[in-house]
């Protein structure tokens, strides 16, 4: 195989090609988000208009308290008790794309033997892989830009009178409910297809090792990548000992710790006799003592660029992927 | 022009070479012959060919210098195997745009046209065609991208008697109204008798005959004789092969005329494939004759 020159006229032609030989992915992919993001459209609109009914008592209370046994406060509870389980849901849906639509294009070529027909065209393979993944990737992008807009609109409105839109976006569920994140798992989830398909070569096989390889990867991005990004950089402001609890409701609490008097941080001896008294004496001990409680957080101004920073390195990753892919096609040939 | 041009070719798959040591230079316009055993190489040398295998080893050219696989080989040179790929969930009107797409020197005119001659529905899908109809859809594929060169490993082979015939007739239409070069891999010689200008012989991965078959038919003769001189005759002319029955011998030998004693008369090319493919040390290559 040998690098043509690509040009805009190759990937129109490439995304015809695509249209003619995909359009059964590339519609799968798109309804794969429009159906979940139709039917929470319309649950969040029902929910809104239940809302709308109960602004008098939620004005009083926003936890819904005083609202309990208002008919509309019951029409909100029913379509609301399954919405931490639907928006995990749709954290699959990046996965089902990738093995639904991602992988098979890419295997049944080696399945069928048609990549013996495909290769010798006159689109070299590196262009034809890239030529497809290219609108499929589209497709998946804009779909999950869509659907990440219509899922953070309708989790933010289930989740809104119990003020439990958790940690204003900063747990994992709600943070990749929002178009960018949602956009760069999809787009990895298709990138990782590519190499995992060439590597496969079967369908089945290769559906499972893309799901095994997805679920690896999101679980170090959630609970590995994500922590060690919001660490970074912190606010510090004074807190009240020992609330472990951020300026603000929809800041993300980081740690908190007593700071003697020179700056240096109180010794577990202080802490321990800290510990030992009540919340005033504790507080009386601190003044007299010139200690102060400081907390690290981060301001929930900063939400969206942890979100668009995790959207960088995924998308960085597909990009990988999809460099590997190539070299693959490259190094092993047809045979 | 030459359209292939192999020096030491070779090919090895993990341990296995299956091929060594190939030279091949084949001059543009000839319908080329590849025969051979079952695992002699055939196929393999029409996919290092088209580019779908890369060699081990050794220099190997098409259209003039062209590597195989590279972007001026892909739009001269056309693919076809035994297994006759198509997206045979896509109906034959969509294939014709895939091909129309991915293939700058397409005509889509003379493909709708061959496919009107052959009465192949273009709304149908391929997979929904008879054999013989997916034989012809292929074939239209790949002429018309206009090649210069055509491989053909096997395609008919699957095809009743008619539908080869057509397929084979249709194929020599192609060559001679637009002067491509075909290499068309068979295990049926008769057939490759009738419409090959050129063979190549492989057997046990190496290359056993290149030349012209007129050059071939020339230099060749079947040599009959008493066989008791059957041992002498090596002595005298180089000899391919020889066969036994009673007290009479028969032998394939390359030389324009019999010795003393033998009578002589043209060979056809399956006798000479078939005296090739006896004796597998023997070579009819360019250069000096190589015999038992």
């Amino acid at each position: 195989m040998t690098a043509a020159a690509w040009s805009p006229g190759i990937a129109v032609r490439m995304a015809r090609v695509t249209w003619y030989r995909h359009r059964g992915a590339l519609a799968g992919i798109a309804g794969l988000f429009a159906l979940p993001a139709a039917v929470v459209l319309a649950e969040g609109l029902a929910m809104r208009s239940a809302l709308g009914g109960l602004s008098r008592c939620l004005m009083t209370d926003a936890q819904g308290s005083v609202c309990a046994g208002w008919p509309a406060w019951d029409g909100f509870l029913n379509r609301s008790w399954y919405v931490d389980d639907l928006a995990q849901a749709m954290n699959v849906l990046p996965l089902l794309a990738a093995m639904f639509a991602g992988v098979p294009w890419l295997t049944r070529e080696f399945e069928t033997g048609n990549f013996r027909y495909t290769w010798v065209q006159g689109i070299g393979r590196r262009e034809w892989l890239l030529g497809t993944f290219g609108p499929l990737a589209a497709t998946g992008a804009v779909a999950a830009a869509v659907g990440g807009l219509v899922f953070g609109w309708w989790y933010q409105i289930a989740q809104w009178p119990s003020s439990a839109f958790p940690y204003g976006g900063w747990s994992w569920v709600p943070f990749g409910l929002v178009p960018e994140v949602a956009v760069g798992w999809t787009v990895f989830a298709l990138a990782l297809a590519l190499p995992v398909a060439l590597l496969v070569r079967r369908t089945v096989l290769a559906m499972a090792a893309c799901a095994a390889g997805y679920s690896a990867v999101f679980t170090l991005v959630n609970w590995r990548l994500r922590d060690w990004l919001v660490s970074l950089a912190p606010a510090i402001a004074r807190g009240h000992y020992p609330n472990q609890i951020a300026p603000s409701w929809n800041d993300l609490f980081l740690r908190g710790w007593l700071a003697g008097p020179g700056g240096n941080q109180a010794s577990s001896r202080v802490v321990g006799k800290l510990n030992g008294l009540t919340g005033t004496q504790a507080d009386r001990w601190i003044a007299q003592h010139h200690y102060v409680y400081l907390v690290a957080y981060q301001p929930h101004d900063r939400l969206q660029l942890f979100q668009f920073s995790v959207a960088a390195v995924l998308l960085a990753a597909a990009a990988a992927m999809t460099l590997a892919a190539c070299w693959l096609l490259r190094r092993h040939p047809a045979e | 022009m030459t359209v292939i041009e192999a020096q030491r070719l070779g090919k090895r798959y993990r341990n296995i070479w299956a091929l060594r040591d190939c030279g091949l230079s084949v001059p543009a316009g000839h319908v080329v012959a590849l025969v051979g055993p079952n695992g002699a190489g055939k196929t393999t040398l029409l996919r290092l060919l088209a580019g779908l295998a890369a060699p081990s080893a050794g220099r190997l050219r098409v259209l003039g210098g062209c590597q195989p696989g590279s972007v001026a080989a892909r739009e001269g040179v056309s693919y076809l195997d035994q297994q006759m790929p198509l997206y045979r969930n896509l109906r034959v009107r969509d294939l014709l745009r895939v091909a129309e797409a991915m293939n700058p020197r397409w005509h889509g005119e003379l493909a709708e046209a061959r496919l009107a001659a052959l009465g192949i529905p273009v709304r149908r899908k391929a997979g929904r065609l008879s054999g013989g109809q997916q034989a012809q859809l292929a074939l239209t594929l790949a002429i018309a991208r206009r090649p210069r060169l055509l491989l053909l490993d096997e395609p008919l082979a699957s095809l009743d008697p008619l539908a080869r015939q057509d397929a084979m007739a249709a194929l020599m239409t192609s060559v001679a109204e637009d002067g491509l070069s075909v290499v068309l891999s068979s295990h049926v010689v008769p057939e490759l008798e009738r419409v090959a200008s050129y063979l190549i012989v492989l057997s046990g991965g190496r290359v056993q005959v290149a030349a012209t078959v007129e050059s071939l038919l020339d230099t060749h003769r079947a040599l009959i004789g008493p066989a008791r001189d059957a041992a002498r005759l090596a002595e005298q002319v180089p000899v391919v092969t020889v066969s036994r029955a009673g007290r009479q011998a028969q032998a394939l030998a390359r030389t324009a005329a019999a010795p003393s004693g033998w009578v002589g008369r043209p060979v056809t090319m399956e006798e000479l494939v078939l005296g090739y493919l006896r004796e597998p040390t023997a070579r009819a290559l360019p250069g000096p004759a190589v015999t038992r």
